[in-house]
């Protein structure tokens, strides 16, 4: 792959610390707080950036194993979707509720690491 | 007829529409909050030198069809907070209501309530220390004194069982079209663990830290009364239990007090039990709703097709939160 520099990851780091340190002291009221909004999506790429892939593997591999496939990892979620949807799929599974808190666990590194008394 | 918006057409219009009921003069228009569903303004009705601060809340004609999940009218509101009132829960004071020809939209104007209602100062600053000590139990009684509200002159309220509502809330997650292997899991949990024993009673459906007004001294009004149905009084409980609305405070009521203070000032009021078991199914719930409600936002668009504003688009990355914590809830149940 083309080798960017910097990284996305850094990049959107840039961005986000310009955002948070430049701009937002000059702001108040409506303008303050979308920025600040920005500021924190800006946060969330740059984890995904940075956690995004590494994550994604281990959901893979967590999928492989409790739907017994190996399609990718989209078509595995929308097969697990179904199978709980039309009931197929016991909530008892062996190791499905510890997959599903494990993925949303990983998602919360990257969407709001407090929740998960990460710093 | 367009309703109006900017300040100067939105004071001019109230002018006419107050002076109904008397003289008076229309001072310090403000307006508070742009919400995505409505639009909030704070001003003073001055009579003979004094004044009397109101509030205008003006809510959007709903646009597209009506769905199943409840949404009252502004005069259906109204009617709530006017029986809610008379029935010695703190709703907002309504003075009027908003009519066609008022050139205002849909609304109404209240008495203004003094207060904080930001939660995070609720939950954190020293000045509501006294507040939080008593706001549990207050809670409590007032939520009681909701349970008990006559219902004769509120023919249009649905009743939603708790089959019910999950219907509503599938269907809503179905429209957006998100496909989350989580939210199936929380939808099979909540269809497998309905409860079938539950007396129904006039239920806010919003009561959290955030929607009330608080003094040094506790709770002063409730707010947001507009998705108000018939259901399981149970689901009041456990929306303000939701870790969502704690905003970082301890207390698992709302941020700020203990749930056997709420429970016990609940009994004591209602003389009803409380069912701690069927608290914590509605606290799982409504956090499967709350992510619902992520889902939707964060997926939402513009007419053109490009997202929705960033705000909406960052609240979609929230939807993690009640999931977590709605399995953290179960395994506690189990």
């Amino acid at each position: 792959m083309t080798v960017f520099v910097p990284d996305m990851a850094r990049l959107v780091q840039a961005t986000a610390d310009h955002l948070e340190h430049e701009l937002l002291p000059t702001l108040e009221g409506y303008h303050r707080f979308h920025t600040r909004v920005c500021v924190n999506v800006l946060r969330i790429v740059q984890r995904q950036a940075e956690q995004g892939a590494a994550l994604e593997a281990a959901e893979w591999a967590r999928l492989r194993e409790l739907l017994a496939s190996t399609e990718a990892l989209p078509a595995l979620n929308e097969t697990l979707v179904r199978q709980l949807d039309d009931g197929s799929l016991p909530l008892d599974a062996p190791g499905l509720a510890a997959h599903l808190q494990a993925t949303l666990g990983d998602a919360l590194a990257i969407n709001n690491p407090k929740w998960i008394g990460k710093p | 007829m367009a309703a109006a918006r900017d300040p100067e057409a939105v004071a001019s219009a109230l002018q006419v529409v107050l002076s109904r009921q008397g003289d008076g003069e229309v001072k310090g228009l403000r307006r508070l909050t742009g919400g995505a569903t409505k639009t909030t303004w704070s001003f003073d009705w001055v009579v003979q030198g004094s004044p009397q601060a109101l509030i205008l809340q003006q809510t959007p004609a709903p646009t597209g069809p009506k769905g199943r999940a409840p949404k009252l009218s502004a005069a259906e509101d109204a009617a709530v907070m006017r029986v809610a009132r008379a029935g010695g829960a703190p709703a907002p004071v309504v003075r009027l209501v908003l009519e066609e020809a008022d050139g205002l939209g849909e609304g109404y104007v209240t008495e203004a309530v003094p207060g904080e209602t930001l939660g995070k100062k609720l939950v954190r600053d020293d000045a509501f220390a006294g507040a939080r000590a008593a706001m549990a139990a207050q809670c409590g009684q007032i939520l009681a004194t909701i349970h008990r509200l006559p219902l004769q002159d509120l023919g249009f309220l649905q009743t939603l069982s708790p089959a019910d509502e999950l219907a509503v809330y599938s269907d809503l997650l179905a429209a957006c079209g998100v496909r989350h292997p989580a939210l199936s899991y929380a939808r099979r949990w909540v269809r497998e663990h309905l409860p079938t024993d539950w007396t129904p009673a006039l239920v806010h459906a919003d009561f959290r830290t955030g929607n009330l007004i608080v003094g040094p001294e506790g709770v002063r009004c409730v707010l947001d009364w507009e998705i108000a149905r018939i259901g399981d009084p149970m689901q009041d409980l456990g929306v303000l239990c939701m870790r969502s609305w704690r905003f970082g405070g301890a207390g698992e009521v709302g941020g700020f007090g203990d749930r056997d203070d709420l429970y016990a000032a609940y009994e004591a009021a209602s003389g009803q039990p409380v069912c701690r078991a069927r608290v914590r199914f509605w606290e799982a719930f409504s956090n499967l709703k709350w992510a619902i409600a992520c889902a939707r936002r964060g997926s939402a668009s513009r007419p053109d097709g490009r997202p929705a504003s960033v705000e909406l688009s960052a609240v979609g990355r929230r939807l993690e939160e009640p999931l977590w914590d709605f399995f953290q809830l179960i395994q506690e149940a189990a």
